[in-house]
């Protein structure tokens, strides 16, 4: 397999401003780091405060989407002195091409840190082969 | 009390580079540098200093006050690309921070707490008993 397949496997969706959710909804990107191991590709998302029950993963047409709702972080009854976090909802997605075995796809989250594995098909993995 | 933080308000960033904020949350940020977002709130009985820090365990943060200056500092120990992996994307900060805050007199600094959630931090300062908002009855 190439090395032009490998990078080609996971790349971040272009024009995010098509995709967005809901037209009007207010959304941020969280940032992301992405690597690769021989038999899959991980992709972290940092969404800090998101709440568990409201993060979606969804893969559709190729595409692996990222949203997740946040939880409110400041109760009701108090002023606000300094206001640098968003606390908005996020949203992200990446296009899958091929060499991905979609069925197999995990997903945790941890301390904020969205965690998705992605597998790749039997096909698309690096093996080694022994010279007998 | 404190009505705008900008003209220099007890609770001011000691910071100077916070000026680089997240602003404009309207638009498409991404998220992950080396200077989380911190909201400043202020209850009844007490201030909460909120900062987003994803990824991070308690054990990775450190929180002091000395004269009356509180420090938040760490860094994203249990976080990183394994070893023999290849990285198609790094966004996300690892890279130590730390922000100051100078602490309102009427923080009571014994009766600080805080707690780490979801990848946020909240960090109580209760206000003093006497600079807690009463009422005096008329006789």
């Amino acid at each position: 397999m190439t090395k032009k397949n490998d990078a080609a496997i996971v790349k971040q969706a272009s024009n995010a401003l098509a995709v967005r959710p809901e037209s009007g909804e207010e959304f941020i990107t969280p940032a992301a780091d992405i690597y690769e191991t021989p038999h899959a590709f991980v992709l972290h998302l940092d969404l800090p405060g998101a709440v568990r029950d409201g993060v979606q993963v969804n893969i559709e047409a190729e595409r692996l989407s990222i949203r997740a709702r946040v939880k409110a972080i400041h109760g009701e009854d108090v002023s606000i002195l300094y206001h640098e976090i968003a606390n908005k909802s996020y949203y992200r997605s990446f296009n899958l091409t091929k060499g991905i075995d979609t069925d197999r796809i995990e997903a945790a989250f941890q301390e904020g840190v969205l965690s998705v594995t992605i597998p790749k098909s039997e096909q698309f993995r690096r093996k080694e082969i022994k010279i007998q | 009390m404190f009505v705008h933080v900008s003209q220099m308000s007890p609770l001011f960033d000691l910071d100077r580079t916070s000026n680089e904020l997240f602003s404009d949350p309207s638009q498409q940020i991404l998220h992950g540098t080396d200077h989380p977002a911190v909201d400043i709130a202020e209850r009844e009985h007490a201030f909460d200093l909120v900062v987003e820090l994803p990824g991070m365990k308690r054990e990775d943060i450190k929180i002091s006050i000395e004269k009356g200056v509180l420090s938040v500092s760490g860094e994203r120990k249990h976080y990183g690309f394994p070893e023999g992996t290849k990285v198609l994307l790094h966004e996300t900060n690892t890279r130590p921070f730390e922000r100051v805050f100078q602490l309102p007199d009427v923080v009571d600094v014994n009766g600080i707490s805080a707690e780490m959630k979801d990848g946020i931090l909240r960090i109580q300062l209760p206000k003093a008993e006497r600079a807690r908002p009463r009422e005096i009855k008329v006789q």
